[in-house]
């Protein structure tokens, strides 16, 4: 059915088809034609017996009046070599006596017929000048006559046979055929060397445009042919220069671009290792800050809060024992006994402040410098800080999970990391309102990767749409400055992840430089 | 060939007429008085109209009879002017005395009607229709300009012609070749007999040269490299050469002349040829034949003076 569809033809299937559609038209004009003249012929065997037979008649009236037939018996046989339809001429008198009868000898057939015409007596429109004439006038009177003809002084007879017509009509239909044949033969010769030097530019025109579609705009098209194609493949050559041209210009501005880009990405890359570096270092110092903090505060705040309480409970046994003794004493002095217990209640308030001021003083040092962290390492000392949540907070439970081999994780690694967890775990403290909450840790040797997820069931929030606090930000930075990756998903009432890998190996530069939220 | 006296002396006196009218010119106008002027016609045919139109103009108060009674033919005084054979032939059946002139009728069908009718006692003439034999003579010796033979096919009807042809040919330095046919011959052997002869010379004679029978003389004659002068227009318009043609206005100017001589005179003047003529060719023959006409044969003219041929 698609070939059916002549919108899909190519060029020489359309010239086929038009040559097979002339052929058809002109073999079926030429049978048309012959049928037709077929019909024709006894009526043109008619026309043409009526003619010669009035014909003959009229140029027998001098050989029928004069009784010299040679000269008639040589024009018939000369009509009769002229025309070979004519089988047969009878010279006939008005008796029906026959003067004379000449014969062709063609082969005579069924359809053979006669036609027979009057020989008359035509009388030319002369005044005779005889006694029973109108007036006699020599001058031209131009008047009518009314008949010229005479009585009849015989007949012609005529035999047509259409053997000769018919032979002819076969003759005209072979010639005719042959005729179209060569003309068509011709016009399609000459169509599809027309043809040829269409398609054969046209094939080479289309092969350009391949190889240009290709991406090969080194076109070696000539112009070969005229006319519309000669524009065509001008077009093509015009549009692959133009395509190089702008395929030289695309590329040089591609690297220029790349260029650029290469330049900006390493500019970012330094400027990241350089942020990198910075945050480390504000990190280190940070850390270093707040262990000199915690330093000081253990070493010279506690030491002196120790040194106070120790004095303040050594002032307390010597007002006990002067207590004692006042009490022993006969007769009591009262306001020295409530001065002493009110000195002992000092006492004892103050020592109670300096132990909480001890033990606050041990908070924050514990907050400023894990110390577990030194103690215990960063898997005990994450899970002795979820302990410590999970007993802080009845309404939710904290969870602790490790595996791996937590050895090779570096001080920095394990501080970022506790940092991490606490900073994690304040803001579920804060915000999340959550039941249960889950802190895994995991060190993959072969990725030489730490993984850090803290899951919780809390309300969630909608990261696309939620600014992030302080501790967001600054655990951003801390993954940032260990090159790591930061990945928070979040839904609001279905909780939240973080996930967070960082690398163990020094240059951590080649692994993670991605720190997202979803 | 035998030619009678009484024939040849009838000839010499038309001949003598026409040759004294040329020499003398056109007479004035008629002194006939044309109240006492009948035409008699016989038929309505076109031709009789256009020469009874004719007639009455040169005759204004001459009367046309178609029939004539008893009263008219008593009139002495009176000339009738017959138009045509028939017309002739019924004047000479009522037995009147008055003179009759006989136009439009060629010599061959006066001789024949005045042969069959009774005896005519008023006197009568004639102005014959056809060319005069001098004219045509001396046209083809125009034509040729040399001394070629000229044929003429005679009946025992037209035999008296004879005299006046080999007058006419004599004077127009012509040979003439008269083939006379009999009762049982046959035109065209005839025509065989005068094939040597350049020129056939027609005569009106209704057994030789008749509507059936012309175009075969014609064509006979071309086969023969013959050409034909005939008697009028009609006959060489259909293939004759040439031939000297009287008009009807001719004709009527010879008439009245005849006519006034006749009152000056009292006598009538003898049958004659047509005086005043011109002449046709047809020029289709002429080529066919190689026969250059030059424009002095084709202007040959005889007419009345004042008119322009």
């Amino acid at each position: 059915m698609k070939f059916l569809n002549w919108h899909h033809w190519g060029i020489k299937t359309r010239t086929l088809v038009i040559s097979i559609l002339q052929l058809g038209m002109i073999f079926s004009v030429i049978l048309w034609f012959y049928l037709t003249r077929l019909n024709e012929i006894d009526r043109d065997l008619q026309d043409q017996g009526n003619l010669v037979a009035r014909i003959m008649a009229i140029d027998s009236q001098y050989g029928v009046i004069s009784g010299n037939l040679s000269d008639l018996e040589s024009t018939i046989l000369r009509l009769l070599q002229s025309n070979r339809s004519i089988y047969s001429i009878d010279i006939l008198e008005a008796t029906g006596k026959q003067l004379l009868h000449v014969s062709s000898g063609v082969t005579l057939t069924e359809m053979t017929r006669t036609f027979e015409a009057d020989i008359r007596k035509d009388q030319v429109d002369l005044n005779s000048f005889g006694i029973n004439d109108a007036p006699h006038v020599s001058e031209q009177l131009n008047l009518r006559n009314e008949d010229p003809h005479g009585g009849v002084v015989g007949k012609v007879r005529v035999a047509m046979t259409p053997t000769s017509m018919l032979a002819n009509k076969h003759n005209r239909l072979l010639t005719g055929t042959a005729i179209a044949l060569a003309f068509l033969l011709v016009t399609s010769l000459v169509a599809f060397e027309f043809l040829r030097s269409l398609t054969r530019p046209l094939a080479t025109a289309i092969a350009a445009v391949r190889r240009i579609r290709t991406g090969n705009y080194q076109t070696e098209l000539q112009i070969t042919a005229g006319g519309e194609v000669a524009e065509l493949q001008s077009s093509i050559i015009e549009m692959a220069a133009s395509l190089d041209e702008s395929k030289r210009n695309l590329e040089g501005r591609v690297l220029a671009r790349t260029e650029e880009l290469a330049k900006a990405r390493d500019a970012e890359v330094k400027a990241n290792a350089e942020k990198r570096r910075l945050i480390q270092k504000v990190t280190t110092a940070v850390e270093e800050e707040r262990q000199n903090i915690a330093f000081d505060i253990h070493d010279h705040l506690n030491a002196s809060v120790i040194a106070v309480r120790l004095d303040i409970q050594r002032l307390l046994r010597h007002a006990s024992n002067v207590q004692s003794r006042m009490a022993e004493c006969v007769p009591a002095d009262d306001k020295s006994t409530k001065e002493m217990d009110t000195l002992i209640d000092v006492a004892k308030s103050s020592l109670q402040y300096l132990s909480d001021l001890y033990e606050r003083a041990r908070g924050i040092v514990k907050r400023l410098r894990p110390e577990v962290l030194d103690t215990l390492g960063l898997r005990d000392a994450v899970d002795d800080m979820v302990r410590h949540f999970d007993e802080s907070h009845p309404n939710c439970r904290f969870e602790f999970r490790a595996a791996g081999e937590f050895s090779s994780v570096n001080n920095q690694v394990a501080i970022a990391s506790y940092r991490l967890v606490q900073e994690a775990l304040s803001n579920i403290d804060k915000h999340a309102a959550a039941s249960i909450t889950r802190v895994v840790l995991n060190v993959d040797d072969e990725e030489e990767t730490l993984s850090i997820e803290v899951l919780d069931n809390g309300k969630g929030f909608n990261a696309a749409n939620t600014e992030p606090g302080i501790g967001m930000i600054g655990m951003r930075e801390r993954v940032f400055g260990l090159n790591g990756k930061l990945d928070i998903a979040s839904e609001v009432g279905a909780g939240t992840t973080i996930r967070i890998e960082l690398p163990l190996e020094k240059d951590g530069d080649k692994k993670f430089t991605n720190v997202s939220s979803s | 060939m035998d030619i009678t006296f009484r024939r040849r002396r009838a000839f010499l006196g038309v001949l003598v007429t026409c040759v004294a009218s040329v020499a003398t010119g056109v007479l004035k106008a008629s002194d006939f008085p044309s109240q006492d002027v009948r035409i008699v016609i016989a038929d309505d045919s076109e031709a009789t109209k256009r020469i009874t139109e004719g007639l009455q103009k040169r005759f204004p108060s001459a009367q046309i009879v178609a029939e004539i009674t008893a009263s008219q033919s008593k009139r002495r005084n009176q000339v009738y002017v017959t138009v045509g054979p028939a017309a002739l032939r019924a004047v000479l059946t009522k037995e009147i005395e008055v003179p009759i002139l006989s136009l439009f009728t060629s010599s061959q069908a006066y001789r024949s009607i005045l042969e069959s009718a009774p005896k005519h006692a008023g006197g009568i003439t004639a102005i014959f229709a056809e060319p005069s034999l001098f004219d045509q003579m001396q046209l083809i010796a125009s034509v040729y300009k040399q001394r070629v033979s000229v044929a003429v096919l005679l009946t025992d009807k037209t035999s008296y012609l004879a005299a006046g042809l080999r007058q006419a040919a004599s004077m127009a330095n012509l040979d003439l070749d008269i083939e006379e046919i009999g009762a049982d011959d046959n035109v065209n052997r005839a025509l065989n007999r005068i094939r040597q002869a350049p020129v056939i010379l027609a005569v009106p004679d209704t057994s030789i040269y008749n509507a059936e029978n012309i175009r075969n003389i014609l064509v006979t004659s071309y086969r023969h490299n013959q050409s034909v002068v005939g008697f009028s227009s009609a006959l060489v318009k259909a293939g004759a050469l040439a031939s000297t043609i009287s008009s009807i206005e001719d004709i009527i100017v010879q008439a009245e002349e005849l006519l006034s001589e006749f009152a000056s005179s009292g006598r009538l003047s003898v049958p004659q040829f047509p005086k005043y003529f011109s002449v046709t060719f047809n020029e289709n023959v002429a080529r066919s034949l190689n026969l250059s006409i030059d424009d002095n044969t084709k202007r040959m003219a005889r007419k009345p003076s004042g008119r322009v041929s």
